[in-house]
Protein backbone atom coordinates (compact mmCIF):
# COMPACT_ATOMS: atom_id res chain seq x y z
CA UNK A 1 0.00 0.00 0.00
CA UNK A 2 1.51 3.39 -0.95
CA UNK A 3 1.21 5.72 1.80
CA UNK A 4 0.90 9.73 1.16
CA UNK A 5 4.49 11.23 2.76
CA UNK A 6 4.90 14.47 0.95
CA UNK A 7 2.09 17.33 0.71
CA UNK A 8 1.77 20.64 -0.96
CA UNK A 9 -0.97 22.74 -0.79
CA UNK A 10 -1.10 26.28 -2.71
CA UNK A 11 2.52 26.45 -2.58
CA UNK A 12 4.60 28.96 -4.68
CA UNK A 13 8.00 29.15 -4.31
CA UNK A 14 10.38 31.84 -5.37
CA UNK A 15 12.59 34.73 -3.65
CA UNK A 16 11.62 37.44 -1.51
CA UNK A 17 13.94 40.22 -0.89
CA UNK A 18 12.77 43.53 1.05
CA UNK A 19 12.03 45.24 -2.08
CA UNK A 20 10.94 42.67 -4.51
CA UNK A 21 8.81 38.67 -4.66
CA UNK A 22 9.60 36.83 -7.57
CA UNK A 23 7.75 33.87 -8.26
CA UNK A 24 9.11 31.56 -10.34
CA UNK A 25 6.21 28.94 -9.52
CA UNK A 26 2.84 28.98 -8.11
CA UNK A 27 -0.47 26.62 -7.14
CA UNK A 28 1.52 23.65 -6.55
CA UNK A 29 -0.22 20.71 -4.90
CA UNK A 30 1.42 17.85 -4.70
CA UNK A 31 1.07 14.63 -3.08
CA UNK A 32 4.08 12.14 -3.07
CA UNK A 33 3.72 8.50 -1.96
CA UNK A 34 6.46 6.33 -0.40
CA UNK A 35 8.71 4.46 -2.59
CA UNK A 36 8.35 6.67 -5.44
CA UNK A 37 10.93 8.02 -7.72
CA UNK A 38 10.22 10.83 -9.19
CA UNK A 39 12.00 13.39 -12.02
CA UNK A 40 12.00 17.23 -12.17
CA UNK A 41 12.48 18.56 -15.38
CA UNK A 42 12.35 21.92 -16.76
CA UNK A 43 14.41 24.33 -18.15
CA UNK A 44 17.33 26.62 -16.87
CA UNK A 45 15.75 28.89 -14.71
CA UNK A 46 12.55 27.26 -14.59
CA UNK A 47 12.64 26.67 -10.46
CA UNK A 48 13.89 23.46 -9.89
CA UNK A 49 16.27 23.75 -7.56
CA UNK A 50 14.13 26.75 -5.65
CA UNK A 51 11.85 24.23 -5.49
CA UNK A 52 13.66 21.22 -4.12
CA UNK A 53 15.30 23.80 -1.27
CA UNK A 54 11.90 24.64 -0.42
CA UNK A 55 10.42 21.17 0.01
CA UNK A 56 13.92 20.41 1.96
CA UNK A 57 13.38 23.95 4.19
CA UNK A 58 16.48 25.26 3.10
CA UNK A 59 13.90 28.34 1.48
CA UNK A 60 10.36 29.29 2.68
CA UNK A 61 7.90 29.12 0.56
CA UNK A 62 6.37 32.49 -0.65
CA UNK A 63 2.92 31.22 0.38
CA UNK A 64 1.24 27.70 0.62
CA UNK A 65 1.63 25.21 3.08
CA UNK A 66 3.85 21.61 3.10
CA UNK A 67 3.36 18.56 5.36
CA UNK A 68 5.46 15.61 5.59
CA UNK A 69 3.58 12.82 6.12
CA UNK A 70 0.73 14.80 7.31
CA UNK A 71 2.38 16.98 10.16
CA UNK A 72 3.09 20.85 8.67
CA UNK A 73 6.78 21.72 7.77
CA UNK A 74 6.45 24.42 10.54
CA UNK A 75 5.70 21.99 13.69
CA UNK A 76 8.60 20.07 12.99
CA UNK A 77 11.97 21.08 15.03
CA UNK A 78 14.77 21.22 12.80
CA UNK A 79 15.92 17.49 14.47
CA UNK A 80 12.89 15.79 13.73
CA UNK A 81 12.69 17.62 10.15
CA UNK A 82 16.31 15.81 9.51
CA UNK A 83 14.62 12.65 10.50
CA UNK A 84 12.53 12.81 7.52
CA UNK A 85 13.74 14.35 4.73
CA UNK A 86 17.76 14.51 3.49
CA UNK A 87 19.57 16.34 0.38
CA UNK A 88 22.05 15.55 -2.20
CA UNK A 89 23.03 19.53 -2.74
CA UNK A 90 24.90 21.06 -5.88
CA UNK A 91 26.93 23.36 -3.16
CA UNK A 92 30.21 22.52 -3.78
CA UNK A 93 32.07 21.18 -0.95
CA UNK A 94 34.25 23.54 1.38
CA UNK A 95 37.78 22.32 2.43
CA UNK A 96 37.94 20.02 4.77
CA UNK A 97 40.16 16.85 6.71
CA UNK A 98 36.81 14.65 6.25
CA UNK A 99 37.40 11.09 5.07
CA UNK A 100 34.73 9.23 2.55
CA UNK A 101 33.45 7.43 6.18
CA UNK A 102 34.12 10.07 8.29
CA UNK A 103 31.75 12.59 5.76
CA UNK A 104 28.54 9.60 5.33
CA UNK A 105 28.64 9.39 9.40
CA UNK A 106 28.02 12.48 9.48
CA UNK A 107 24.66 11.71 8.28
CA UNK A 108 23.97 10.14 11.24
CA UNK A 109 23.83 13.47 13.59
CA UNK A 110 20.21 13.97 14.18
CA UNK A 111 20.30 10.12 16.01
CA UNK A 112 23.68 10.85 17.97
CA UNK A 113 24.03 12.10 21.10
CA UNK A 114 25.95 15.55 21.84
CA UNK A 115 29.13 14.11 21.26
CA UNK A 116 28.04 12.93 18.03
CA UNK A 117 28.84 8.85 19.17
CA UNK A 118 28.09 6.39 16.92
CA UNK A 119 25.79 3.45 18.05
CA UNK A 120 26.38 0.05 17.03
CA UNK A 121 22.91 0.55 15.08
CA UNK A 122 24.41 4.21 13.66
CA UNK A 123 27.11 2.16 12.16
CA UNK A 124 24.70 -0.87 10.53
CA UNK A 125 22.92 2.28 9.11
CA UNK A 126 26.44 3.62 7.58
CA UNK A 127 27.34 0.03 6.25
CA UNK A 128 24.16 -0.20 4.58
CA UNK A 129 24.56 3.29 2.75
CA UNK A 130 28.10 1.97 1.65
CA UNK A 131 26.74 -1.04 0.30
CA UNK A 132 23.88 0.44 -1.62
CA UNK A 133 26.14 3.32 -3.63
CA UNK A 134 28.66 0.57 -3.40
CA UNK A 135 31.69 2.84 -2.40
CA UNK A 136 33.59 0.70 0.08
CA UNK A 137 36.68 0.66 -1.73
CA UNK A 138 37.41 4.69 -1.08
CA UNK A 139 36.39 4.74 2.52
CA UNK A 140 39.47 6.08 3.93
CA UNK A 141 40.17 8.56 0.93
CA UNK A 142 39.61 12.23 2.12
CA UNK A 143 37.06 13.71 0.03
CA UNK A 144 39.22 15.47 -1.81
CA UNK A 145 40.74 13.30 -3.48
CA UNK A 146 37.68 12.02 -5.20
CA UNK A 147 36.07 12.12 -8.81
CA UNK A 148 32.98 13.92 -9.43
CA UNK A 149 31.08 10.48 -9.69
CA UNK A 150 32.66 9.05 -6.96
CA UNK A 151 31.96 12.33 -5.06
CA UNK A 152 28.07 11.98 -6.11
CA UNK A 153 28.07 8.54 -4.79
CA UNK A 154 29.04 9.59 -1.02
CA UNK A 155 27.10 11.98 -0.55
CA UNK A 156 24.07 9.78 -1.22
CA UNK A 157 25.66 7.58 0.91
CA UNK A 158 25.88 10.01 2.82
CA UNK A 159 21.72 11.00 2.72
CA UNK A 160 21.13 7.29 2.76
CA UNK A 161 22.87 7.51 6.03
CA UNK A 162 20.78 10.12 7.60
CA UNK A 163 17.53 7.39 7.45
CA UNK A 164 14.96 9.53 5.93
CA UNK A 165 12.05 8.47 3.76
CA UNK A 166 12.22 10.76 1.40
CA UNK A 167 15.72 12.29 -0.21
CA UNK A 168 15.49 14.58 -2.51
CA UNK A 169 18.70 15.29 -5.14
CA UNK A 170 19.67 18.25 -7.00
CA UNK A 171 20.61 17.75 -10.94
CA UNK A 172 22.89 14.82 -9.12
CA UNK A 173 24.63 13.59 -12.55
CA UNK A 174 25.44 16.63 -13.75
CA UNK A 175 29.22 17.22 -14.66
CA UNK A 176 28.94 13.11 -14.84
CA UNK A 177 29.85 11.09 -17.88
CA UNK A 178 27.08 9.33 -19.47
CA UNK A 179 28.32 6.30 -17.78
CA UNK A 180 28.59 7.89 -13.79
CA UNK A 181 24.98 9.04 -15.10
CA UNK A 182 23.42 5.86 -15.62
CA UNK A 183 25.14 4.21 -12.53
CA UNK A 184 23.94 6.87 -10.49
CA UNK A 185 20.20 6.56 -11.72
CA UNK A 186 20.39 3.49 -11.26
CA UNK A 187 21.51 3.26 -7.57
CA UNK A 188 18.75 5.55 -7.19
CA UNK A 189 16.22 3.38 -8.58
CA UNK A 190 17.83 0.47 -6.71
CA UNK A 191 17.84 1.97 -3.23
CA UNK A 192 13.99 2.99 -3.75
CA UNK A 193 13.08 -0.53 -4.73
CA UNK A 194 14.69 -1.66 -1.36
CA UNK A 195 14.33 0.95 1.48
CA UNK A 196 10.69 2.01 -0.04
CA UNK A 197 12.38 5.91 0.29
CA UNK A 198 11.12 8.44 -2.22
CA UNK A 199 13.21 9.80 -4.05
CA UNK A 200 12.93 12.66 -6.27
CA UNK A 201 15.68 13.73 -8.58
CA UNK A 202 16.30 17.15 -10.40
CA UNK A 203 17.79 16.56 -13.65
CA UNK A 204 18.13 17.29 -17.49
CA UNK A 205 18.76 14.35 -18.63
CA UNK A 206 15.62 13.50 -19.78
CA UNK A 207 15.73 10.43 -21.73
CA UNK A 208 16.94 8.42 -17.76
CA UNK A 209 14.21 10.31 -16.18
CA UNK A 210 11.73 8.76 -18.70
CA UNK A 211 13.47 5.53 -18.17
CA UNK A 212 13.71 5.42 -14.35
CA UNK A 213 10.97 7.92 -13.26
CA UNK A 214 7.84 6.19 -12.01
CA UNK A 215 6.32 9.79 -11.93
CA UNK A 216 7.67 12.88 -13.79
CA UNK A 217 7.20 16.80 -12.45
CA UNK A 218 7.28 19.19 -15.36
CA UNK A 219 8.12 22.59 -14.59
CA UNK A 220 6.94 25.14 -17.09
CA UNK A 221 5.61 28.65 -17.32
CA UNK A 222 5.11 28.89 -13.55
CA UNK A 223 3.45 25.91 -13.13
CA UNK A 224 3.96 22.43 -12.32
CA UNK A 225 2.12 19.42 -14.03
CA UNK A 226 2.85 16.06 -12.19
CA UNK A 227 2.35 12.60 -13.85
CA UNK A 228 3.35 9.85 -15.56
CA UNK A 229 4.76 9.43 -19.31
CA UNK A 230 2.06 7.41 -20.34
CA UNK A 231 -0.63 10.45 -19.79
CA UNK A 232 -1.21 12.54 -22.67
CA UNK A 233 -1.22 15.76 -20.57
CA UNK A 234 2.31 14.71 -19.23
CA UNK A 235 3.39 14.42 -22.87
CA UNK A 236 1.96 17.21 -24.39
CA UNK A 237 3.59 19.36 -21.40
CA UNK A 238 7.12 17.43 -22.20
CA UNK A 239 6.92 18.59 -25.95
CA UNK A 240 6.07 21.95 -24.68
CA UNK A 241 8.92 22.77 -22.74
CA UNK A 242 11.44 20.78 -24.65
CA UNK A 243 10.49 20.50 -28.28
CA UNK A 244 11.78 22.95 -30.55
CA UNK A 245 13.36 22.37 -33.98
CA UNK A 246 16.51 20.37 -32.94
CA UNK A 247 14.85 17.88 -30.72
CA UNK A 248 11.64 15.68 -31.44
CA UNK A 249 9.91 13.65 -28.43
CA UNK A 250 9.00 10.58 -30.04
CA UNK A 251 5.43 9.08 -28.73
CA UNK A 252 6.14 5.56 -29.62
CA UNK A 253 9.45 4.92 -27.67
CA UNK A 254 8.37 7.80 -25.07
CA UNK A 255 11.81 9.25 -25.36
CA UNK A 256 13.51 11.92 -26.98
CA UNK A 257 15.47 11.89 -30.23
CA UNK A 258 18.15 14.78 -30.90
CA UNK B 1 36.10 3.30 12.39
CA UNK B 2 34.49 6.44 13.81
CA UNK B 3 34.54 10.07 13.00
CA UNK B 4 37.74 10.04 14.81
CA UNK B 5 40.95 8.14 14.06
CA UNK B 6 42.14 6.31 17.41
CA UNK B 7 45.38 7.53 17.80
CA UNK B 8 44.33 10.88 19.06
CA UNK B 9 44.29 9.63 22.56
CA UNK B 10 48.55 9.02 22.26
CA UNK B 11 48.60 12.16 20.86
CA UNK B 12 46.92 13.97 23.23
CA UNK B 13 48.37 12.31 25.98
CA UNK B 14 51.86 12.92 24.52
CA UNK B 15 50.86 16.68 23.99
CA UNK B 16 49.78 16.93 27.78
CA UNK B 17 53.22 16.10 28.98
CA UNK B 18 55.01 18.32 26.87
CA UNK B 19 52.69 20.84 27.88
CA UNK B 20 53.84 19.93 30.96
CA UNK B 21 57.95 20.56 30.47
CA UNK B 22 57.14 23.95 29.07
CA UNK B 23 55.01 25.14 32.04
CA UNK B 24 58.25 24.42 33.94
CA UNK B 25 60.49 25.61 31.15
CA UNK B 26 58.69 29.31 31.16
CA UNK B 27 58.86 28.58 35.00
CA UNK B 28 62.18 28.50 35.29
CA UNK B 29 63.95 30.97 32.08
CA UNK B 30 63.98 34.60 32.95
CA UNK B 31 66.68 36.77 34.11
CA UNK B 32 67.48 34.83 37.01
CA UNK B 33 66.77 31.19 36.04
CA UNK B 34 64.74 28.58 38.42
CA UNK B 35 66.19 25.06 38.49
CA UNK B 36 64.02 21.89 39.41
CA UNK B 37 65.57 22.32 42.58
CA UNK B 38 64.93 25.42 43.48
CA UNK B 39 61.27 24.28 42.55
CA UNK B 40 61.48 21.66 44.86
CA UNK B 41 62.67 24.17 47.52
CA UNK B 42 59.71 26.10 47.40
CA UNK B 43 57.47 23.87 47.44
CA UNK B 44 58.43 21.92 50.44
CA UNK B 45 59.93 24.37 52.60
CA UNK B 46 57.72 27.08 54.01
CA UNK B 47 60.17 30.24 53.79
CA UNK B 48 58.10 32.87 52.26
CA UNK B 49 59.43 35.55 51.56
CA UNK B 50 62.59 34.63 49.86
CA UNK B 51 63.40 36.22 46.23
CA UNK B 52 63.33 33.13 44.30
CA UNK B 53 59.66 32.82 46.17
CA UNK B 54 58.61 36.25 45.41
CA UNK B 55 59.50 36.33 41.79
CA UNK B 56 57.84 32.67 41.19
CA UNK B 57 54.63 33.48 42.68
CA UNK B 58 53.94 37.15 42.16
CA UNK B 59 55.28 36.88 38.11
CA UNK B 60 56.62 33.61 36.56
CA UNK B 61 53.28 32.29 37.35
CA UNK B 62 51.29 34.59 36.10
CA UNK B 63 52.93 34.97 33.17
CA UNK B 64 52.46 31.05 32.22
CA UNK B 65 48.83 31.18 33.77
CA UNK B 66 48.79 34.32 31.16
CA UNK B 67 50.20 32.84 28.11
CA UNK B 68 47.96 29.57 28.57
CA UNK B 69 44.81 31.61 28.73
CA UNK B 70 45.79 33.18 25.49
CA UNK B 71 47.22 30.26 23.70
CA UNK B 72 44.09 28.87 24.15
CA UNK B 73 42.01 31.19 24.04
CA UNK B 74 43.05 32.53 20.81
CA UNK B 75 43.71 28.99 19.10
CA UNK B 76 39.85 28.16 19.41
CA UNK B 77 38.75 31.04 18.55
CA UNK B 78 40.43 30.79 15.21
CA UNK B 79 39.40 27.41 15.04
CA UNK B 80 36.10 28.47 15.43
CA UNK B 81 36.54 31.40 12.75
CA UNK B 82 37.80 28.89 10.18
CA UNK B 83 35.22 26.61 10.51
CA UNK B 84 32.16 28.76 10.77
CA UNK B 85 33.38 30.84 7.40
CA UNK B 86 35.00 27.55 5.63
CA UNK B 87 38.10 29.54 5.09
CA UNK B 88 41.50 28.74 6.18
CA UNK B 89 42.15 32.60 6.65
CA UNK B 90 39.98 33.11 8.98
CA UNK B 91 40.97 34.09 12.29
CA UNK B 92 39.66 36.59 15.36
CA UNK B 93 41.78 39.51 13.45
CA UNK B 94 39.29 38.78 10.03
CA UNK B 95 36.11 39.80 11.89
CA UNK B 96 38.02 42.83 12.96
CA UNK B 97 37.74 41.79 16.62
CA UNK B 98 41.24 42.45 17.29
CA UNK B 99 40.62 46.06 15.55
CA UNK B 100 38.17 46.62 17.44
CA UNK B 101 39.67 46.05 21.15
CA UNK B 102 42.68 47.99 19.57
CA UNK B 103 40.26 50.79 18.64
CA UNK B 104 38.76 51.24 22.30
CA UNK B 105 42.11 51.14 23.46
CA UNK B 106 43.59 53.59 21.16
CA UNK B 107 40.52 56.22 21.97
CA UNK B 108 41.44 55.56 25.52
CA UNK B 109 45.18 56.11 25.30
CA UNK B 110 45.49 58.50 22.75
CA UNK B 111 41.81 60.33 22.12
CA UNK B 112 41.04 61.14 25.62
CA UNK B 113 43.13 64.47 25.17
CA UNK B 114 42.22 64.79 22.24
CA UNK B 115 38.24 64.44 22.87
CA UNK B 116 38.94 66.32 26.18
CA UNK B 117 38.17 64.01 28.89
CA UNK B 118 40.25 63.31 31.79
CA UNK B 119 43.34 60.82 31.06
CA UNK B 120 43.01 59.35 34.18
CA UNK B 121 43.74 55.25 33.69
CA UNK B 122 42.27 53.24 36.31
CA UNK B 123 43.62 49.93 37.03
CA UNK B 124 40.70 48.05 34.34
CA UNK B 125 40.06 50.90 32.40
CA UNK B 126 42.13 49.53 29.25
CA UNK B 127 40.98 45.85 29.50
CA UNK B 128 37.55 47.49 29.67
CA UNK B 129 38.28 50.10 26.74
CA UNK B 130 39.35 46.92 24.74
CA UNK B 131 36.28 45.12 25.55
CA UNK B 132 34.16 47.70 24.93
CA UNK B 133 35.41 47.92 21.09
CA UNK B 134 35.52 44.33 20.18
CA UNK B 135 32.25 43.87 21.43
CA UNK B 136 31.25 47.00 19.28
CA UNK B 137 32.60 45.98 16.23
CA UNK B 138 31.31 42.09 16.57
CA UNK B 139 27.91 43.90 17.55
CA UNK B 140 28.08 46.08 14.33
CA UNK B 141 29.29 43.20 12.05
CA UNK B 142 26.33 41.08 13.56
CA UNK B 143 24.07 43.35 12.58
CA UNK B 144 24.88 43.90 9.30
CA UNK B 145 25.12 40.20 8.85
CA UNK B 146 21.56 39.60 10.21
CA UNK B 147 20.57 39.87 6.44
CA UNK B 148 23.26 38.12 4.73
CA UNK B 149 23.22 34.86 4.04
CA UNK B 150 26.67 34.54 2.24
CA UNK B 151 29.73 34.18 4.88
CA UNK B 152 31.92 35.40 2.76
CA UNK B 153 30.33 38.68 2.77
CA UNK B 154 30.55 38.98 6.71
CA UNK B 155 34.28 37.99 5.88
CA UNK B 156 34.78 40.94 4.17
CA UNK B 157 32.70 43.19 6.96
CA UNK B 158 34.89 42.06 9.01
CA UNK B 159 37.81 42.81 6.84
CA UNK B 160 36.75 46.46 6.74
CA UNK B 161 36.03 47.06 9.52
CA UNK B 162 39.92 46.54 10.55
CA UNK B 163 40.67 48.74 7.67
CA UNK B 164 38.60 51.04 9.21
CA UNK B 165 39.60 50.87 12.46
CA UNK B 166 42.90 50.93 11.45
CA UNK B 167 42.78 54.46 9.66
CA UNK B 168 40.72 56.24 13.04
CA UNK B 169 43.96 55.07 15.05
CA UNK B 170 46.36 56.63 12.32
CA UNK B 171 44.07 59.15 12.43
CA UNK B 172 44.52 59.70 16.18
CA UNK B 173 48.34 58.58 16.43
CA UNK B 174 48.81 61.68 14.07
CA UNK B 175 47.19 64.38 16.70
CA UNK B 176 48.38 62.36 20.32
CA UNK B 177 51.64 63.72 21.92
CA UNK B 178 54.90 61.54 21.73
CA UNK B 179 54.21 59.79 24.88
CA UNK B 180 50.44 58.68 24.53
CA UNK B 181 51.83 57.09 20.86
CA UNK B 182 54.49 55.29 22.88
CA UNK B 183 51.72 54.07 25.46
CA UNK B 184 49.92 52.72 22.77
CA UNK B 185 52.82 51.37 20.97
CA UNK B 186 53.91 49.48 24.05
CA UNK B 187 50.36 47.92 24.22
CA UNK B 188 50.20 46.84 20.91
CA UNK B 189 53.54 44.92 21.10
CA UNK B 190 51.52 42.58 23.56
CA UNK B 191 52.97 41.60 27.07
CA UNK B 192 51.93 38.72 29.16
CA UNK B 193 54.02 39.45 31.88
CA UNK B 194 51.49 42.97 33.31
CA UNK B 195 48.64 41.07 34.55
CA UNK B 196 47.64 41.06 38.71
CA UNK B 197 46.71 37.76 40.03
CA UNK B 198 42.76 39.69 40.12
CA UNK B 199 43.30 40.42 36.38
CA UNK B 200 44.10 36.11 35.88
CA UNK B 201 40.88 34.76 38.24
CA UNK B 202 38.83 37.09 36.00
CA UNK B 203 40.24 35.77 32.78
CA UNK B 204 40.47 32.17 34.13
CA UNK B 205 36.35 32.52 35.07
CA UNK B 206 35.50 34.35 31.66
CA UNK B 207 37.45 31.60 29.34
CA UNK B 208 36.38 28.53 31.33
CA UNK B 209 32.20 29.45 30.79
CA UNK B 210 32.99 30.13 27.12
CA UNK B 211 34.98 26.76 27.06
CA UNK B 212 32.16 25.01 28.63
CA UNK B 213 29.75 26.48 25.59
CA UNK B 214 32.12 24.76 23.14
CA UNK B 215 31.18 21.08 24.04
CA UNK B 216 27.28 22.36 23.32
CA UNK B 217 28.60 23.27 19.56
CA UNK B 218 31.44 21.04 18.72
CA UNK B 219 29.04 18.57 16.92
CA UNK B 220 26.98 21.71 14.83
CA UNK B 221 30.98 22.37 14.16
CA UNK B 222 31.30 19.04 12.68
CA UNK B 223 28.16 19.43 10.55
CA UNK B 224 29.11 23.20 9.21
CA UNK B 225 32.28 21.13 7.86
CA UNK B 226 30.08 20.33 4.56
CA UNK B 227 28.40 23.65 4.36
CA UNK B 228 25.61 25.61 5.73
CA UNK B 229 22.98 23.90 3.77
CA UNK B 230 23.77 20.41 4.44
CA UNK B 231 24.38 21.31 8.12
CA UNK B 232 20.98 22.62 8.38
CA UNK B 233 19.53 20.33 6.57
CA UNK B 234 20.99 17.83 9.09
CA UNK B 235 18.90 19.19 11.96
CA UNK B 236 21.59 22.29 12.68
CA UNK B 237 20.14 25.28 13.72
CA UNK B 238 22.52 27.53 12.16
CA UNK B 239 21.20 31.02 13.70
CA UNK B 240 21.82 29.38 17.39
CA UNK B 241 25.30 28.25 16.46
CA UNK B 242 26.48 31.39 14.66
CA UNK B 243 25.66 33.52 17.68
CA UNK B 244 27.25 31.53 19.70
CA UNK B 245 30.28 31.60 17.91
CA UNK B 246 30.67 34.88 17.60
CA UNK B 247 29.68 35.31 21.04
CA UNK B 248 32.17 32.83 22.13
CA UNK B 249 34.88 34.15 20.29
CA UNK B 250 34.17 37.75 20.53
CA UNK B 251 34.74 37.64 24.21
CA UNK B 252 37.76 35.17 24.21
CA UNK B 253 39.52 37.62 21.75
CA UNK B 254 38.47 40.43 23.48
CA UNK B 255 39.77 39.67 26.86
CA UNK B 256 42.52 38.59 25.71
CA UNK B 257 43.29 41.44 23.70
CA UNK B 258 42.57 43.46 25.92
CA UNK B 259 44.50 42.45 28.60
CA UNK B 260 48.03 41.19 27.23
CA UNK B 261 47.48 43.25 23.49
CA UNK B 262 46.73 41.97 19.87
CA UNK B 263 48.96 38.80 19.64
CA UNK B 264 49.31 38.11 16.19
CA UNK B 265 49.23 35.14 14.41
CA UNK B 266 48.26 32.85 17.10
CA UNK B 267 44.85 32.57 16.50
CA UNK B 268 45.33 31.91 12.52
CA UNK B 269 47.91 29.44 12.73
CA UNK B 270 47.02 27.04 15.93
CA UNK B 271 44.27 25.72 14.03
CA UNK B 272 46.54 25.17 10.97
CA UNK B 273 49.38 23.20 13.03
CA UNK B 274 46.80 21.32 15.06
CA UNK B 275 44.89 20.17 11.79
CA UNK B 276 48.40 18.85 10.82
CA UNK B 277 49.62 17.32 13.44
CA UNK B 278 46.18 15.46 14.31
CA UNK B 279 45.12 14.86 10.88
CA UNK B 280 41.49 15.07 12.41
CA UNK B 281 38.29 16.38 11.68
CA UNK B 282 36.06 16.04 14.74
CA UNK B 283 35.83 19.08 16.36
CA UNK B 284 35.44 17.67 19.88
CA UNK B 285 39.12 16.36 19.71
CA UNK B 286 40.37 19.51 17.98
CA UNK B 287 39.35 21.63 20.51
CA UNK B 288 41.29 20.63 23.32
CA UNK B 289 44.25 19.92 20.66
CA UNK B 290 44.31 23.19 19.85
CA UNK B 291 44.04 24.26 23.30
CA UNK B 292 46.68 22.53 24.13
CA UNK B 293 49.16 23.14 21.19
CA UNK B 294 47.88 27.13 21.85
CA UNK B 295 49.11 27.07 25.38
CA UNK B 296 52.37 25.28 24.48
CA UNK B 297 53.51 27.36 21.30
CA UNK B 298 52.48 30.47 23.63
CA UNK B 299 54.50 29.48 26.42
CA UNK B 300 57.52 28.19 24.82
CA UNK B 301 57.64 32.09 22.51
CA UNK B 302 56.95 33.76 26.41
CA UNK B 303 60.00 31.72 27.17
CA UNK B 304 62.38 32.14 23.80
CA UNK B 305 61.15 35.49 24.55
CA UNK B 306 62.89 35.89 28.29
CA UNK B 307 66.45 34.58 27.44
CA UNK B 308 67.70 37.31 29.07
CA UNK B 309 69.75 39.16 26.18
CA UNK B 310 71.15 42.09 27.93
CA UNK B 311 68.54 41.86 30.68
CA UNK B 312 66.28 43.04 28.14
CA UNK B 313 63.42 40.99 26.61
CA UNK B 314 61.60 40.69 23.22
CA UNK B 315 57.73 41.77 22.81
CA UNK B 316 56.00 38.72 22.45
CA UNK B 317 53.93 39.84 19.38
CA UNK B 318 57.13 40.11 17.70
CA UNK B 319 58.09 36.82 18.86
CA UNK B 320 55.44 34.59 18.04
CA UNK B 321 54.85 35.82 14.44
CA UNK B 322 59.14 35.71 13.98
CA UNK B 323 59.07 31.57 15.10
CA UNK B 324 55.71 30.91 13.93
CA UNK B 325 54.98 32.21 10.30
CA UNK B 326 58.19 30.25 9.23
CA UNK B 327 57.25 27.05 10.79
CA UNK B 328 53.42 27.28 9.80
CA UNK B 329 55.06 28.11 6.05
CA UNK B 330 57.73 24.96 6.14
CA UNK B 331 54.23 22.81 7.27
CA UNK B 332 51.65 23.69 4.14
CA UNK B 333 54.93 23.58 1.84
CA UNK B 334 55.68 20.09 2.70
CA UNK B 335 52.54 18.68 3.00
CA UNK B 336 51.13 21.10 0.57
CA UNK B 337 48.85 18.23 -1.27
CA UNK B 338 46.77 16.79 1.34
CA UNK B 339 46.31 19.99 3.27
CA UNK B 340 45.20 22.81 0.82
Amino acid sequence: MKKQILTTQNLAIGYQTSKQKTTLCKAIDLQIFSGEVLCLLGRNGAGKSTLLKTLAKLLLPLSGSLFVEQTSFSELSNIHFAKKISVVLTDRLPENSLTVYQTIALGRQPYTNWAGKLTPFDEKQINKAIHLTDIKNILDKNTSELSDGQLQRVMIARALAQDTPIILLDEPTSHLDIHHKLNIFRILKNISQETQKTILISTHEINLALKYADRLLLMHQQTLHLGTIKDQQTQQVLMNIFNSDLIRFDVATHQFIF
Amino acid sequence: MNLTNKSYRSQLIAFTVLFCICVLLNLSVGSLSISLADFWNIISSNEQNTNLNYILFNYRMPKAIASILAGVGLGISGLLMQTYFRNPLAGPFVLGISSGASLGVAVLIMGSSLLGFSTFIFNYSLPLAASIGALFVLTTVMIASRNLKNTLSILIIGLMFGSFTSAIISVLSYFSSANELQQYIFWSLGSLGNLQWKEIYLLLALETICLLFLIKIAKPLDALLLGENYAKSMGVNLKKTQTSIFIITSVLTGCITAFMGPIAFVGLAIPHLTKLIFKNANHLVLMPAVGLIGAIVLLLCDTVSHIPINHKHLPINATTSLLGAPVVIWLLVSKSRQFL
